[in-house]
């Protein structure tokens, strides 16, 4: 038998195996994004159903098509914990790390990428070690530290610790390395301080970083559940992600409860990502890291 | 408006680099002078000392006759216009023209005034209320221009401005900033590494290689006079055809111009321009004829004449460069060594303008050349400075 594909049949094959190329892409990326969406689905139905549903239905095809559904979950959350409460510290402790970080770490980035002082070496290789350093490892100095200033219970116990950001810094640090550095010179020639060219020039044009340190702060300390554990005790001052563990630990074990909570609490993460996405993703790559 | 002057400065950089040394030179009020050379040859650095972006190492500058080294660069009184524009991008036109005023603190009323001056005599006026990166190449240029202008700057500074426009725009452009300093008479120092834009522009061109000034003067002394064999090379497209030679003496009171086989008969005025005659006999020396100094020959035989094979040719259109190889060692370029002695021979190429008649050259053809030595140029075989004149 002769093996040989006939002529006329080259470009019939090709187009099949571009077709198939791109069949199996779609097929990758499908089973990809259903792996990522598909807990996030179960999240968001669960809390639509009946407690005793979630559970026995997680197996089957119900988990994400219930066949009854209702909201009564919801008003559990807000009578069984002071929803409004947590969600109101969270977004104080956050908001404040966030926009206290956006302030300092900027400032610290500029100065390192920018300004020459002595010792500027060193402290940049203080940043660049602290970034490998996870929380767990100075959590118990640190513990120590604020319980001796008295801020034990507080917000500021929550928020201080971590408005400077190693990460961040470097971020700012890239980006504002990356800037022409004419942008200054021109400004400074114009007749602008330092802190004008900061202010009018410089910033206004650093809105990626901005968006993408916004970002990863929140992503980072919305979710911090060790640290206000060990420094807060009462509910007053405590973050939504300890209001969780209210549920796993006081009776009855509702898992939609525990669901309708979780959607609630990730919301705000959304709507943050989706208002600064565009400019994120433009930070990222502008400052030459990846994922 | 303000004369400028550099007094013995120096720049060495932390990392042991040294820019600029012992550079000297003045700018008069009101004068056009261009920095020119290669890459690295430290033009854009002075022109940032000048602006107060880099320190002075030692020397000192001096604009409209106080010392300026101290001075951060917003008490200067300079403007500049970089190589890239360096226009704040998330500013319309019209704020980028604003800024400078804002920052002297010049009252609103008489702010506007000035800019839509500015913005008349450069065209900007339609695209006032654009940002930079809706503009052309050109029309960002021009906004650099006016942003220094605006501020009507006792010394402009410009740092390859034209470098980022393509060639046609480049002519137009040029043209635009001559005309403009004319008009305002703003002191103005303008950095190129393109001597053709050095030539034209600069009412005197100062020449750097590492750091050193090589030599000042208007365009036409530095191509006729040029103070040694570098700045010879490097003005002039092609540069001067620089060869070893010696000069010996010809029947009667003539002096034949000796390079390989071939003689050429100097005139007596070009050998009195370089004082006694016996210094210069039978002594090794470089000699420089420009490429126009060469031109087609009418006949093959006569004095003066060379025969000439063609190693390439670049039609111009309206004339053509032609390549052949010289008879000696040629001054900057590759030595080959043939022989069982080892003596020099065939070595590189030089450059000859003629006028575009017919077709051009193509490589091997051989033709005679008249040559005119009137203008030859003679340089020390030793550090390649222009031999002493009269």
């Amino acid at each position: 038998m002769n093996d040989r594909v006939p002529d006329y049949a080259v470009p019939v094959r090709r187009r099949m195996t571009a077709l198939a190329a791109t069949a199996t892409n779609y097929l990758v990326l499908t089973v990809g994004a259903l792996v990522y969406v598909a807990p996030i689905l179960f999240m968001i139905v669960a809390s639509f159903k009946p407690d005793e549903r979630v559970l026995p239905e997680a197996g089957t095809w119900q988990a994400f098509f219930p066949e009854r559904t209702t909201a009564e979950n919801y008003g559990d959350v807000f009578e069984r914990v002071r929803f409004g409460r947590y969600m109101l510290n969270s977004m104080l402790v956050t908001g404040s790390i966030v926009g206290g970080g956006l302030v300092v770490n900027s400032l610290a980035g500029y100065a390192l990428a920018r300004l020459q002082w002595r010792g500027r070496g060193a402290v940049f290789r203080v940043v660049l070690a602290l970034m490998i350093l996870p929380l767990e490892a100075i959590a118990v100095p640190l513990f120590y530290e604020t319980t001796l200033l008295g801020w034990r219970d507080t917000y500021v116990v929550q928020i201080v610790p971590f408005v400077a950001n190693a990460f961040a810094i470097y971020l700012f640090y890239s980006f504002f390395l990356g800037m022409p550095k004419e942008l200054e010179e021109a400004a400074r020639i114009d007749g602008a301080g330092v802190w004008r060219t900061l202010v009018e020039i410089i910033l206004p044009n650093a809105k990626p970083a901005f968006a993408a340190a916004a970002i990863t702060t929140f992503l980072m300390y919305w979710g911090l559940y060790l640290w206000p554990l060990m420094v807060t005790t009462h509910e007053d001052v405590r973050p939504l992600p300890l209001a969780v563990a209210t549920f796993r630990t006081l009776p009855p074990l509702n898992w939609g409860d525990i669901m309708a909570f979780a959607v609630m609490m990730v919301a705000p993460v959304l709507v943050v990502f989706i208002i600064f996405q565009r400019w994120f993703v433009r930070g990222v790559a502008a400052s030459g890291m990846k994922g | 408006m303000a004369s400028v002057e550099l007094r013995n400065v120096d720049k060495v950089f932390p990392d042991g680099t040294r820019a600029v040394s012992g550079l000297s030179f003045d700018v008069r009020d009101g004068e056009f002078v261009v920095l020119v050379g290669p890459s690295g040859c430290g033009k854009s650095t002075i022109l940032r000392m000048l602006a107060g972006l880099e320190e002075v190492t030692s020397g000192e500058i001096l604009i409209d006759g106080r010392s300026v080294n101290h001075l951060p660069p917003q008490k200067r009184n300079t403007a500049m216009v970089f190589q890239n524009y360096a226009l704040y991008p998330h500013k319309t036109v019209r704020q980028n023209l604003a800024f400078p005023l804002r920052m002297m603190e010049v009252p609103r009323d008489e702010r506007n005034e000035r800019i839509s001056q500015v913005a008349e005599i450069l065209g900007l006026t339609p695209w006032l209320d654009r940002r930079p990166k809706q503009l052309s190449g050109g029309q960002r240029q021009r906004v650099a221009m006016g942003r220094a202008m605006v501020r009507k700057p006792a010394v402009f500074l410009l740092d390859e401005p034209l470098s980022n426009l393509d060639a046609k725009l480049r002519v137009q452009v040029r043209a635009e900033i001559a005309g403009l300093q004319r008009r305002m008479q703003t002191t103005t120092v303008y950095v190129t590494h393109d001597q053709v834009e050095a030539m034209t522009l600069g009412e005197r061109v100062a020449v750097l290689l590492d750091g050193q000034l090589q030599q000042v003067g208007t365009g036409q002394e530095l191509y006729e006079q040029p103070a040694n064999v570098f700045v010879a090379g490097f003005i002039g497209s092609p540069g001067m055809n620089i060869f070893c030679s010696r000069l010996r003496r010809g029947e009667g009171d003539t002096f034949m111009l000796e390079f390989g086989d071939t003689q050429l008969a100097v005139p007596n005025e070009v050998i009195d321009r370089y004082g006694r005659v016996e210094d210069l006999l039978d002594e090794p020396f470089l000699a420089g004829l420009r490429p126009e100094a060469f031109s087609p020959a009418e006949e093959a035989s006569g004095t003066n004449r060379i025969r000439v094979r063609v190693a390439s040719s670049e039609a111009l259109g309206h004339e053509n460069i032609v390549y052949f190889n010289s008879p000696v060692r040629m001054h900057g370029q590759e030595t080959i060594t043939a022989g069982a002695g080892g003596e020099e021979h065939a070595a590189g190429r030089m450059a000859a303008r003629l006028p575009a008649a017919g077709s051009s050259p193509s490589a091997d053809d051989e033709f005679t050349l008249a040559v005119d030595t009137g203008k030859l140029v003679l340089f020390s075989q030793e550090d390649g400075t222009l031999r002493s004149q009269k």
